[in-house]
């Protein structure tokens, strides 16, 4: 019963629109005091929001946030934007099918969806809209293409999963690259498509030349170092998750400098002011997720809920299936970081106990997450490629329409066939 | 969080706090840096780990990064919400549920004040240290939370009188057609 009330509470919290990290925390001190006392409440309140924020582990949440928008602010975007259209151009809609690998590149070596999408509508858009491609297939390239930064590693999202739930962040990173390059493929096959079968979609194309290819590729060099040090690094467990942040927001900064001279110091100071302000939002939710997850094993509710799913006797595909959909319908209209939060306590141990792989349902949840950031309403990638593109959301929405298609397809795909992730245990 | 007719305020001694504790916080961060560099350096290469790094950096560095920074983010709206209806209030509606939130948004940083309060004094006391690493009093990087704790409940409470008092105002509507 009390159980009950206090996540009614939290649920009307949030519909009042009180931010996610304060509705959490309030309604998990409120259900502490309730179930454990004053005593009890006094003692968790007193440390956990210093204890969550005083991690070494999760510094390297700022730095890999520092490290995308750093690379965000600098010229990479259309220096890789460059180099794959001589590669792709001469393929139907190689310029957007361009837009999608330089995407991909950005990814490789950010982990920020929202700052790589920035980066995208600042300069892959534009160029799309005056080699005379429609609105909608541009916008809607721009859009998805960057959810990429979350799957292709680093990404925030997967570091933060692997805090949460114990899991290697190393292994994520390393599973994440075959997904993310499957969703490449898709998105590009999505363009291809779009191309070929609407007309007046994409202009015609033009093919470059052997050397002109290879000439384009000197700009990108720096970026596949820098990738080979964060991921490389990590995978061989030479350094730690911390250590290669860090080598990547250093390497980040140096590219920056390299690539904007002078500029470099306001793209510095203004990524410092947005990376800060980032890593107090992760982390005010990060906090008030723990006060409220304190109050959900005070009460022993996720234990409750597992035994009370085992005892249903549903097959633990079917139960798997339903969570997906699940996360997919919460994605519409939620915060991604907050789904992940909220559901994790009650959702992980359920996946541990149906035997599922850790590390293959991260990859999963990443998909859903990145599915979420450009599904209607809430769209985040959709309101970032809009307000910097100027085009209206609705034909936002419109135009990741396909893209989505080209997810649910590539979500099934992972899903069907785990060995695509588990083949880096 | 803003409210309708309520504009977060340009100057004031509010304001200049809080740009002085976010700019410490991105001065936290880029020390942070610095110091995790310099670990990979003596760690790789010179083969000696500088054990002190992790010490100030999780004790001290990462609670300023957030702490300092999360009144600012109030004032400007950053925190994340759930927007699902909230986009859709207008009017008085949208002034009472913001003062509703600001109220108990509030109350919920009331809670960690005083929690993180009471264990500074427990800690001070006591005359705990950090760890052998680094042997700094342990209330020196636990003040930290209650102080940007107080900072966001300051901004809060004064949210919330500003909207109170546009509660009390007639609305432009309103103005125009009287």
């Amino acid at each position: 019963m009390t159980v009950a009330l206090i996540v009614l509470l939290l649920a009307v919290l949030l519909l009042l629109g009180m931010p996610i990290g304060f509705a959490m925390g309030l309604a998990g001190v409120i259900g502490i005091y309730v179930v454990g006392g004053i005593d009890t409440l006094m003692g968790i309140v007193a440390v956990t929001p210093y204890r969550q924020s005083a991690s070494w582990i999760l510094t390297a949440i700022p730095l890999f946030v520092l490290m995308a928008e750093m690379l965000a602010s600098s010229r990479i975007t259309s220096d890789l934007f460059a180099a794959m259209n001589k590669w792709v151009g001469h393929l139907p809609g190689g310029l957007a099918i361009a837009g999608v690998l330089a995407a991909a590149g950005l990814g490789a070596v950010s982990g920020s969806s929202t700052a790589a999408t920035a980066a995208l509508s600042k300069s892959v858009a534009p160029e799309l809209l005056r080699a005379g491609y429609s609105r909608g297939l541009a916008i809607g390239t721009v859009a998805s293409a960057g959810t990429l930064a979350i799957m292709i590693p680093p990404s925030v999202i997967m570091v933060i999963y692997g805090i949460l739930t114990e899991t290697s962040v190393g292994l994520l990173f390393v599973a994440g690259i075959i997904p993310g390059l499957i969703t490449v493929t898709a998105y590009a096959a999505t363009v291809v498509i779009w191309a070929k079968y609407v007309p007046g979609a994409a202009p015609a194309t033009e093919r470059h030349g052997w050397g002109e290819r290879f000439r384009a590729l000197r700009g990108v060099w720096p970026m596949m170092v820098l990738f080979a040090l964060v991921i490389g690094g990590l995978y061989s467990g030479i350094v730690t998750v911390t250590e290669s942040a860090a080598v990547g927001a250093t390497g980040a900064i140096v590219l920056a400098f390299w690539f904007m001279r002078a500029k470099g110091w306001p793209a510095l100071k203004e990524a410092l002011a947005r990376t800060a302000a980032t890593t107090a939002m992760i982390f005010t939710i990060i906090i008030g997720a723990h006060l409220f997850g304190y109050f959900m094993t005070l009460t022993g509710s996720p234990q409750a809920l597992l035994a009370y799913v085992d005892g249903l006797g549903i097959a633990p595909w079917i139960v798997f299936a339903v969570m997906i959909a699940i996360y997919l319908f919460l994605g519409c209209f939620m915060d991604q970081l907050a789904i992940l939060v909220l559901t994790l306590p009650i959702v992980f141990p359920m996946i541990v106990r149906f035997g599922y792989d850790p590390i293959w349902f991260g990859i999963i949840l990443t998909k859903t997450v990145e599915i979420g950031l450009i599904t209607p309403p809430l769209g985040m990638n959709c309101f970032v490629a809009s307000s910097i593109s100027k085009i209206p959301l609705s034909q936002v929405f419109r135009g990741v329409l396909p893209f989505i298609g080209a997810e649910i397809v590539t979500i099934a795909l992972l899903m069907s066939v785990p060995q695509i992730v588990l083949w880096v245990r | 969080m803003t409210t309708d007719e309520v504009q977060p305020p340009e100057g004031g001694w509010l304001a200049r706090v809080e740009n002085l504790f976010a700019v410490l916080a991105q001065w936290a961060l880029f020390v942070l840096l610095a110091l995790v560099m310099f670990q990979v350096f003596t760690r790789y290469v010179m083969n000696d780990p500088f054990g002190e790094v992790v010490a100030i950096t999780e004790t001290y560095l990462m609670p300023m990064l957030v702490f300092f920074t999360i009144a600012a983010l109030q004032r400007d709206d950053g925190h994340i919400r759930v927007d699902l209806l909230y986009v859709n209030l207008r009017g008085r509606r949208k002034q009472a549920i913001d003062l509703l939130v600001f109220i108990l948004s509030a109350a919920f940083w009331v809670a960690v004040i005083w929690a993180s309060a009471s264990e500074v004094g427990f800690s001070f006391r006591l005359g705990y240290e950090v760890s052998k690493d680094l042997p700094a009093p342990l209330w020196t990087a636990l003040v930290v939370v209650p102080l940007g704790g107080t900072l966001i409940l300051i901004r809060l409470l004064l949210q919330a009188a500003r909207t109170a008092a546009a509660l009390g105002r007639p609305l432009p509507a309103e103005r125009a057609a009287s």
